[in-house]
């Protein structure tokens, strides 16, 4: 038996509107892999991201990291990034307020360092003066990203991240953060329904069909 | 989507405590005038013909005024929604105005500007005075949304300009004229402060009885029964309004910008030109008050401001001006702190309790159509005969105005908080950010400009408030709007003179507050 | 830094708030037991006046500070007194009349106080107090004529309530709303008792005859009479019998020798003042040493002049003006208090019905 390394979720069940959304689910994430999640919409799978992230209850069924149940833990105690499909960048922060948001325990100019290096590895240096209205639609979604994984994350979780994104933007966005989140060594479940993008960003690629029953 | 959040649950049940002390407290003064105006004497005042006599009239001159406003409300409306019109801002600054100036101010002011006060027709001027630009606002911000190419649409398929606002733009824009009707409706029917200072005394109406049966008849049961008698009215206002609302339901796509087109046109023209002569004439009343505070007999002079800003002498026979300034001030700030926290607690409880939250709404806006009046009686009756003795308790008369200011914080917080993304919540939690600094950071955030510009609203309303006030008012302590009517009361050109400066003042301080209010929008960009 | 700019604006309201506190009136001055003047607050009726040198003297002897709070109309001010019955807004009342006298004992706004002066009343006012209040003063109220005017039209003025209901005086007449007015429910007492169950008709005829109802005596005399100083078109007006030496009091000078108005002396009601210690008062001493005073010699000699009423102290010298102008009705009309008080809100909702209707 391998000892337990990093998030493992065991027979999670998930309500929604009174009515069983998702049961029996399984998953586990090695150290540094990147892993997608394919299945059309409203199948369960942000619902699953939630749990995971701690902003939903999951009705039964745990959340584990490296062996401890986290499924109490409130979210902002659990260290796990999420990044949905619109950016929901914070309307009266600029891009910087935006990507310090979660280093509060840090020193100003620690912050600011951390800050102007994320958005280098966005591709959006320079940027943190921004007013986050003026910015388009990827740069927008590479803000919420470095914002995402500016407090160093543990785990990232992202909710169709690409989804309003056109194709070539996507392909583009894509690659980067599949580097970005390698280089930092930082694994990440990445939901779409997109198989192309799937493909090209994970390093192993399931289906819900997979995480329940199957599994 | 709505998810349910249950990490929120602790959030949610600390927000709905608070929610049902607020609406316990806003349900108490109604409690008590119900239970006081069910009794053996209500048939009696129900069977006097002078009863119904009162509701007729009510009813009529608020119809009037109603009807009036909205017809004059339209074509501004249209200008300022359509129209790329120079001034436009300015012009809706200025027409909104009125709706925040103490009654009992412009009471007064019409009276010395009227050639014929003391009849329903003025009454009526000032009632249109106060609403219109009430109804531009609430009509052209649908009007402006809705996309002008339906009315293209209209044309091309051969309906005449008058053919199209009538079978194309009102059906849309009807639910935002609905809404603007009630408002000025209920504002004409529960007036006060205009109806006693401007009105006939031999033609009460039925928030004036009331106040008359309480403190001069000394009917507390009577009054409490004509009080019902209005809720009742207000209560079938606002469902016939309703089920109109839902019968004419139309989901249309709304434009996200605003396209306005030049002024072109006989009608455009014609619009456009009514609606500065309308802009300009809200500020005669206001110019008139102020000449009327600077004449002194046949000349002109500061007497009656130095008479207000006197300070007491040993034999003096009121309470000095000066002091009411000060009350005022007091009362309001008093007043402002507890409508924005109870509203703050009310929006929060509002929108954690989703469906129960219809009702937490419901009732904390119930002081909108219960008039200030009920209120000021409901709180007497309260302290009169309730389980503890408040009567003369000075906190009392800022509770009685906070509980009419709540309304307007709930209406101006509550969209906000509603338009606000939850799941802006949840990031902010997953970046580490404890619930209460998630909330902070996100709605709190958010709310802020709305809360500052609440706050400037719920002052200016405490700062003019009358009908709660006059209820629950010592007699040593006057607020400035008693103060004028009281003045008002006696005769001769001194009295006049004061009332009209110590109205100058009073619309300063309010226009000083809501200004201050508008100000507090915070620059984009900038942190906490 | 949004918060900073909401708190900083939330900060100045409440110290505005707190100062304001600070520099106004607490509701309860400070208790005098040992030294300094004690405050007391005399509520009364608008009407209110004594000559500033009178009060300065009270000052300087009593150690007492007299602060008045006037609270409207007669009607409103005894109104507002009853709604907060123990928890008043002053220490001792001047100005209750006996039309409300009997609700105002029996809703416990007084501590029983009979004045140390009161042997001293005139024999027919000692008993109105009921024990509880003492009177002040009492005046009659009374049709005021103005002659000049129907001396320039040769009409003859009425002499009697009956005259009118005649058509030579339509549209001559202003009384006060009986709801809203002491005057004017005085006058509406008259006619009670003078007409019995057919008051009502009296009304009819009245009101048929163009009647002008307003709300208060100062709108009535000051704003619509003839000869009240204001651009008043009716020479009839419901007023007090010391109306006319009020006129050449008031007149500018020189002042003319006799009044140009005069009082009908039928159909006159008897208001009688009392002054009583309010119950719950914060200075219920020094309220008391109010009352007494108001009965004292330096007061009750002021009161004609000051007020147009006449004292109730017996042997107080009348100045010239009342001795010569006022005619005191010989059988003026009056109702019983307890009487009144049963009788008083239907008497003024009948009215109501019929007069503004």
């Amino acid at each position: 038996m391998i000892p337990e390394e990093g998030p493992r979720v065991t027979d999670l069940r998930i309500d929604y509107d009174g009515a069983t959304l998702l049961d029996h689910v399984h998953l586990s994430v090695s150290p540094g892999e990147i892993v997608a999640l394919l299945g059309p919409s409203g199948s369960g799978k942000s619902s699953l991201l939630r749990c995971i992230a701690g902003v939903q209850a999951p009705e039964s069924g745990t959340i584990s990291w490296d062996g401890v149940d986290i499924t109490r833990t409130p979210a902002h105690l659990r260290r796990i990034g999420l990044v949905f499909q619109d950016p929901l960048l914070f309307p009266h922060r600029d891009v910087e307020g935006n990507v310090s948001f979660g280093l509060r325990d840090q020193s100003p100019g620690q912050r600011s360092a951390r800050v102007a290096q994320l958005l280098e590895l966005v591709g959006l240096p320079g940027f943190g003066q921004r007013d986050v209205a003026t910015l388009s639609g990827g740069e927008a979604q590479r803000v919420a990203l470095a914002r995402a994984l500016a407090p160093r994350p543990r785990l990232l979780l992202l909710d169709e991240p690409f989804g309003a994104l056109d194709r070539d933007l996507r392909d583009r966005l894509g690659v980067d953060v599949r580097n970005l989140l390698h280089a930092q060594g930082i694994p990440a479940v990445h939901v779409t329904h997109d198989r192309v993008e799937a493909d090209l960003v994970a390093d192993r690629v399931l289906t819900l069909a997979d995480l329940t029953g199957a599994a | 989507m709505e998810r349910d959040r249950p990490s929120l649950t602790h959030l949610r049940w600390a927000a709905i405590a608070p929610g049902t002390f607020v609406v316990a407290l806003v349900a108490w003064p109604v409690a008590m005038v119900l239970v006081s105006g069910i009794g053996p004497g209500s048939l009696e005042v129900l069977a006097a013909a002078s009863t119904w006599r009162i509701v007729a009239y009510t009813t009529a001159q608020a119809l009037l005024s109603t009807a009036l406003s909205l017809a004059l409300a339209l074509p501004v409306a249209y200008a300022v929604a359509r129209l790329a019109i120079p001034l436009r801002r300015t012009i809706l600054a200025v027409i909104t105005v009125p709706f925040i100036l103490p009654t009992v101010i412009v009471g007064l002011a019409f009276r010395e500007l009227l050639p014929f006060p003391g009849t329903t027709a003025a009454i009526v001027v000032a009632h249109v005075f106060f609403n219109v630009g009430l109804v531009v606002r609430v009509v052209a911000s649908l009007w402006e949304k809705v996309d002008p190419r339906y009315d293209q649409v209209g044309a091309s398929l051969g309906l005449s300009p008058v053919a199209t606002f009538r079978r194309v733009t009102l059906p849309l824009i009807r639910p935002a004229v609905l809404a603007a009707t009630l408002l000025a409706f209920l504002f004409c029917f529960t007036s006060f402060g205009v109806i006693l200072v401007l009105g006939d005394p031999a033609l009460p109406t039925i928030e004036v009885e009331i106040y008359q049966r309480a403190i001069q008849r000394l009917d507390l049961s009577g009054a409490a029964t004509l009080a019902l008698l209005q809720l009742l009215v207000v209560v079938v206002a606002v469902a016939i309004s309703s089920r109109q609302q839902e019968g004419l339901a139309v989901s249309q796509r709304l434009q996200h910008g605003e396209s306005r087109q030049p002024v072109r046109g006989a009608v455009a023209i014609a619009c456009t030109a009514f609606t500065y002569v309308l802009a300009v004439l809200v500020v005669v009343p206001l110019a008139s008050l102020v000449s009327r505070s600077l004449r002194v007999g046949d000349s002109w002079g500061l007497q009656w401001y130095s008479l207000v800003a006197q300070p007491a002498d040993d034999t003096s026979r009121s309470v000095p001006l000066l002091q009411s300034i000060e009350l005022s001030l007091r009362y309001a700030a008093v007043a402002t702190l507890v409508a924005v926290g109870l509203g703050l607690l009310a929006c929060i409880g509002i929108q954690a309790s989703r469906r129960r939250g219809v009702w937490v709404d419901a009732l904390v806006t119930l002081p909108l159509g219960v008039s200030a009046v009920t209120v000021g009686l409901g709180l007497l009756l309260g302290s009169l005969r309730g389980p503890v003795d408040l009567r003369g308790w000075w906190l009392l008369v800022p509770l009685g105005q906070a509980l009419v200011a709540l309304p307007i914080v709930v209406r101006v917080v509550l969209p906000i908080l509603r338009s606000f993304d939850p799941r802006m919540r949840d990031v902010a939690a997953t970046l580490g950010a404890s619930p209460v600094r998630a909330w902070m950071a996100t709605e709190g955030a958010a709310t802020a400009k709305a809360i500052g510009l609440a706050a400037a609203l719920a002052c200016a309303v405490s700062l003019g408030e009358f009908g709660a006030t006059a209820f629950l008012v010592r007699l040593d302590t006057p607020t400035i709007p008693v103060q004028v009517v009281r003045l008002l009361g006696r005769p001769g050109e001194a009295n006049i003179g004061q009332a009209a400066a110590l109205s100058v003042i009073l619309v300063a301080m309010t226009l000083i507050v809501v200004v201050a209010g508008e100000r507090l929008r915070p620059r984009r960009g900038g942190g906490w | 830094m949004l918060t900073v700019k909401v708190l900083g604006v939330v900060g100045v309201l409440v110290a505005v708030g707190t100062l304001a506190c600070s520099s106004s009136t607490p509701p309860g001055p400070p208790g005098g037991s040992s030294s300094g003047p004690v405050t007391v607050r005399l509520l009364t009726h608008d009407s209110f006046a004594l000559s500033d040198s009178v009060i300065a003297d009270f000052e300087a002897t009593s150690g007492i500070d007299l602060e008045i709070v006037t609270g409207g109309d007669a009607g409103e001010m005894v109104n507002r007194a009853v709604l907060s019955a123990g928890k008043p807004d002053a220490d001792v009342l001047f100005g209750i009349d006996s039309t409300l006298l009997t609700r105002a004992i029996d809703a416990g706004v007084f501590v029983p106080y009979l004045s140390t002066a009161s042997a001293e009343l005139r024999p027919e006012l000692a008993e109105l107090g009921q024990g509880v209040v003492t009177a002040i003063d009492d005046g009659d109220v009374c049709v005021n004529i103005d002659d000049a005017w129907f001396a320039k039209r040769d009409v003859a003025a009425p002499t009697s309530l009956d005259d009118l209901v005649k058509p030579e005086y339509r549209g001559l007449l202003i009384v006060q709303n009986p709801a809203t007015s002491s005057p004017g429910l005085a006058f509406l007492l008259a006619t009670i008792a003078r007409y019995g169950d057919t008051w009502p008709a009296y009304w009819e005829a009245l009101r048929a005859n163009d009647v002008r109802v307003v709300n208060g005596w100062s709108e009535a005399y000051l704003g619509e009479f003839t000869a009240g100083g204001g651009e008043g078109d009716r020479p009839l007006v419901v007023s007090y019998s010391t109306s006319p030496p009020a006129e050449i009091v008031y007149a500018a000078d020189p002042k003319p020798e006799a009044p140009s108005t005069s009082t009908m002396t039928d159909g006159c009601y008897r208001q009688v003042e009392f002054a009583g210690v309010l119950a719950g008062a914060a200075q219920p001493e020094a309220a008391r040493t109010v009352v007494d005073w108001l009965l004292s010699p330096e007061v009750q000699a002021d009161i004609p002049l000051s007020m147009f009423v006449f004292p109730a102290r017996q042997g107080v010298t009348l100045p010239d003006v009342f001795t010569d102008f006022v005619t005191r009705p010989t059988a003026p009309l009056e109702i019983p208090a307890a009487d009144i008080d049963s009788g008083r809100e239907g008497w003024i909702e009948q009215w109501n019905e019929i007069v503004l209707r």
